[in-house]
């Protein structure tokens, strides 16, 4: 099989994953519907995540200043300029990107690696939410509500009586972005990548420009997660700093293609199946617990108390997450020869 | 004619440890020198310099005539010198033949080509079996395999080999001496560090002895086995070892 | 090494510039109108730096010798006050002598958290490590939620504004020096926290447990060739580091009310310490919460409005960008 066909070979997996998708507003009720948007939504950002984080190796723990970038500019620039945030989204992803390959650039520039690169990322978000919180401009920390319209409008991304359009946008902006992902692991933006994260020196023998593609790949990663923000900010109609650039954004971005898979093209799908419902299910759970555990009833902190005791048991249980977890139960099943079948 | 590679007063420094020396050597086009030395001679260190892993305290490097000093490694590679590596560092999670495939894009960028390429290059190693394997499965003689077949995917000019054969058995070490027989009829040039003797004495058109960074002796192989500083050097180390 | 110092001295000169721009005039006379602010700040700073050494020389080992980034380093923290609080509110143990107490119990709680759960994952990717800290994190910030609701608590010592004697010298609390004022309980939270630092070094450098630690963080391999029992080590840093975050807490519970989300602050300012001191540094953590200390405080005075640590974040930034590997080095 060559390139083409194997591409062609991708895109129609996801074609067959995406087009049933289309149908779930028609078929669901409201609740579900939404339940879907965040599922999306939340694989959308992982992928992007991943691009730089599982690819490239070059962990992340600070994806909300691009996220937050994305989500600022399209609300600013519709505000201020009346601009369609379809426009500024496309703002904000080249705003995020410029801002991504000049951090990454004088970060890899003085050879800040692994767990420091992972709190410098995180340094990095964190300033931009305290700055944010301090410019006039964008209200401060009070935060800013971008009006709502009477209606639909396809125009201002702003959807009053069909919710599922939200859906639509969603699940395109997650084709998109998955496209975008099949492409890299097939051409040699990908596979440099990887070999990137696998051996910097080797990779560098071999002739790969390390420093350039390194930007590339935070470039590429930040402008995709940006435009996830705008897409928060027109879904949610409203944005603050701590909503746009808090650690909480960071580590729900970078959490479902680690449970997911890191460096595979499903896992942050997978993930996001999985954690996406879970979320929403232990929020449902203390909302009307069983008559055994009545006293939890409303108490704030309980959701996310069993969200954090389930993520240690899932990293705990599947280290190398569920694509790589599925993978081995699949080599243990059918018989073939070792390592056979190529990861796609 | 320019030499293929011209080191001239080459020397580098850690700190207070001076592990090159003030090397001058000249590669001829199609040659196979031999880069012989006692551990810790500075060997490995002076493919570092000449593959820009690490920058020159002091002299210059030139390749086909063009000065490469300082230049960093990815671009000396694209000029068409490619080495290996002593440690081998295969990219672990990436299958043999995705290995082997990155540094074929260098030279073929749609990705059919490469493929098409480092195909090629794997049968020839005889990686054939483990193609589609993770690199983290093979044994040392075949990640040995794997540094030489990566290295040879970028199609270079000049093949720096360092130690290639350290740690395989006398036929698989034969293997690998045929190996680069056959790669220098294909008019690479190469400059290989290796500690078993026999190989090296038997590949190369001339060998080069390092001692404590500083290069003692550049002659036919039958000269150089006979040279006293090189008995010396060889001899007081393991003087020293036996001594130990 | 050259482009980094290079670029040290390019910030210096636009600093010299942008203060050049300003007017030196104007400077002074800044500096004259806020010196009392300015000397407030910096003893605060300096006081509360201490503390910041403890926590960080906790976080400080456990990074050293496990190659961990601990995010639940400030949840622990946070559960060393709840618990410090608790031992005062209903027992009235004074949170000096539950320095000992609280310390021992975190200790304890430490070695189960790096049983149960750091441990299992020591072969894991070093990203699990990390989530499965900040797993611990949010359970243990959720779980405090729950036990004591969002409302901030909060402790007076009853001796607070005491005269203390030494000797012949009688001292007046709040203490009033060069034209700042000092509260006993900050005061008395550097002193522990410094006293206890030492101790520790001490412990490192002299005991066989702490040459065991320490060689353990340089070559993991190594110290277990000469029969160093890595699991116990690991067991006993964790602890250890907890255990200072404990000690930390009911040294600041007396100036500062704890609520459930109190320990990130803490937490992000000491992983900017370790990274500025030098991962796995002792030295470098105290010296590091001394500069992060007036560096937070001072930020205030100079950009004011502005958080506090805005400036902790610069001063970070530019420590990964020039100084990666910290003031001091690594030397455990
Ligand atoms: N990056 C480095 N930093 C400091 N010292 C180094 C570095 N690389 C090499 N050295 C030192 O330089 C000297 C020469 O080392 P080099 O690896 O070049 O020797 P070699 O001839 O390849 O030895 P061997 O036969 O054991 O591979 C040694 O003393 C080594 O410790
Ligand atoms: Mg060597």
């Amino acid at each position: 099989m060559n390139h083409r066909q194997r591409l062609l070979q991708d895109y129609a997996r996801l074609a067959a994953v995406a087009l049933p998708l289309l149908a779930v507003p028609f078929l669901v009720d409201p609740f579900l519907v939404s339940l879907a948007i965040l599922t999306l939504y939340w694989a959308y950002l992982g992928n992007a995540w991943n691009i730089m984080g599982g690819y490239a190796g070059q962990f992340s723990f600070g994806h909300a200043m691009f996220y937050g970038i994305g989500a600022y500019t399209s609300t600013m620039l519709l505000l201020r300029f009346q601009v369609s945030p379809w426009l500024g989204m496309l703002a904000g992803a080249g705003l995020a990107a410029l801002f991504g390959a000049g951090a990454g650039y004088l970060l890899f520039r003085f050879g800040v690696r692994g767990h420091f690169f992972a709190l410098g990322t995180f340094a990095l978000a964190e300033m931009l939410r305290l700055i944010a919180a301090e410019t006039e401009f964008i209200n401060r920390s009070i935060g800013v509500h971008i009006p709502l319209i009477r209606g639909d409008s396809w125009w201002r991304l702003q959807f009053e009586r069909t919710q599922g359009n939200y859906y639509f946008v969603i699940l395109g902006l997650f084709v998109l972005g998955m496209a975008v992902t099949i492409g890299l692991h097939r051409s040699h933006l990908g596979a440099y990548f990887q070999a990137i994260r696998e051996n910097e020196e080797a990779a560098a023998a071999l002739g790969v420009d390390v420093l350039r593609y390194k930007v590339y790949a935070v470039a590429l990663s930040a402008a995709l997660t940006a435009m996830g923000g705008s897409f928060f900010a027109q879904y949610f109609l409203f944005i603050d700093p701590t909503l746009a650039f808090g650690v909480s954004v960071s580590v729900q971005i970078l959490l479902r293609p680690i449970v997911g898979g890191v460096g595979t093209v499903w896992g942050p799908l997978v993930g996001a199946l999985l954690l996406t419902p879970l979320a929403e299910l232990t929020r449902a759970f203390v909302r009307t617990p069983p008559p055994s555990l009545e006293f939890l009833r409303g108490r704030s902190g309980v959701d996310v108390m069993i969200y954090g005791a389930l993520l240690i048991l899932v990293i705990l249980f599947i280290p190398d997450g569920l694509v790589g977890a599925g993978r081995r139960l699949w080599g243990r099943l059918s018989p073939g020869p070792r390592g056979g079948r190529r990861p796609s | 004619m320019t030499p293929l590679l011209a080191v001239q007063g080459l020397s580098k420094q850690f700190g207070g440890l001076v592990a090159v020396q003030d090397v001058s050597l000249e590669l001829a086009e199609g040659e196979i020198l031999g880069l012989i030395g006692p551990n810790g001679a500075g060997k490995t260190t002076l493919f570092n310099l000449i593959s820009g892993a690490l920058a020159p305290s002091q002299g210059r490097i030139l390749f086909a005539g063009q000065e490469i000093t300082g230049l960093p490694p990815h671009r000396i590679c694209a000029l068409g010198i490619a080495r290996t590596f002593q440690i081998a560092r295969p990219f672990a999670r990436l299958s043999v033949l995705e290995n082997v495939r990155i540094g074929a894009f260098l030279r073929h960028p749609h990705p059919d080509a490469a493929e098409a390429r480092a195909r090629e290059i794997v049968a020839r190693m005889g990686l054939d079996p483990y193609r589609d394997v993770p690199a983290s499965a093979l044994t040392t003689a075949g990640r040995k395999r794997l540094e030489l077949a990566r290295a040879l995917a970028t199609g270079p000019r000049l093949l720096l080999l360092d130690e290639v054969m350290a740690g395989l058995t006398p036929t698989e070490s034969q293997e690998f001496v045929a190996l680069v027989r056959q790669i220098r009829e294909e008019g690479i040039t190469l400059l290989v560090i290796e500690h078993v003797m026999k190989a090296i004495m038997s590949l190369s058109d001339r060998v080069a002895v390092l001692h404590h960074g500083e290069l003692i002796a550049v002659d036919p192989p039958d000269v150089v086995a006979r040279d006293p500083r090189v008995i010396e050097a060889y001899l007081g180390e393991e003087f020293r070892a036996s001594a130990a | 090494m050259d482009r980094r110092l290079l670029g040290l001295f390019g910030g210096l000169a636009l600093l010299a510039l942008v203060g050049l721009g300003v007017g030196p005039t104007r400077i002074e006379a800044w500096f004259a109108a806020n010196s009392v602010v300015l000397r407030q700040a910096m003893v605060t700073g300096l006081l509360i730096g201490g503390v910041y050494g403890l926590v960080a020389m906790g976080l400080t080992l456990i990074f050293g010798v496990l190659d961990i980034i601990n995010f639940a380093h400030g949840a622990l923290l946070t559960v060393g006050m709840y618990l410090t609080f608790l031992l005062y509110d209903r027992f009235g143990v004074d949170p000096y002598l539950a320095v000992p107490l609280v310390g021992a119990a975190l200790f304890l709680f430490g070695g189960l958290v790096q049983r149960l759960i750091i441990h299992p994952a020591r072969n894991a990717p070093p990203h699990n490590q990390l989530l499965l800290t900040l797993g611990l994190a949010l359970f243990i910030e959720n779980a405090l939620l729950v036990a004591f609701t969002a409302t901030p608590r909060a402790i007076r010592l009853p001796y607070e504004r005491d005269p203390i004697g030494i000797g012949p010298l009688v001292v007046d609390f709040p203490l009033r020096i060069w034209g700042t004022t000092i509260t006993l309980p900050k005061l008395a939270a550097f002193v522990f926290a410094l006293l206890l630092t030492g101790a520790l070094s001490l412990l490192l450098q002299h005991t066989d447990l702490g040459k065991a630690i320490r060689a353990t963080a340089q070559d993991r391999v190594g110290a277990r060739l000469v029969g160093v029992d890595i699991h116990r080590i690991h067991l006993v840093t964790f602890g250890l580091g907890t255990a200072c975050v404990g000690a930390a807490a009911a040294l600041v519970l007396p100036f500062l009310s704890v609520d459930p989300q109190v320990g990130n602050t803490f937490n992000i300012t000491a992983f900017v310490i370790v990274v500025l001191g030098g991962m796995g540094s002792i030295p470098g953590a105290l010296l590091g919460g001394l500069l992060i200390g007036l560096t937070q405080e001072l930020s205030v005075v100079f950009a004011p409005g502005s958080t506090k640590l805005l400036g902790v974040f610069l001063v970070f930034i530019l420590a990964l960008l020039f100084r990666p590997q910290g003031l001091l080095g690594r030397r455990l």
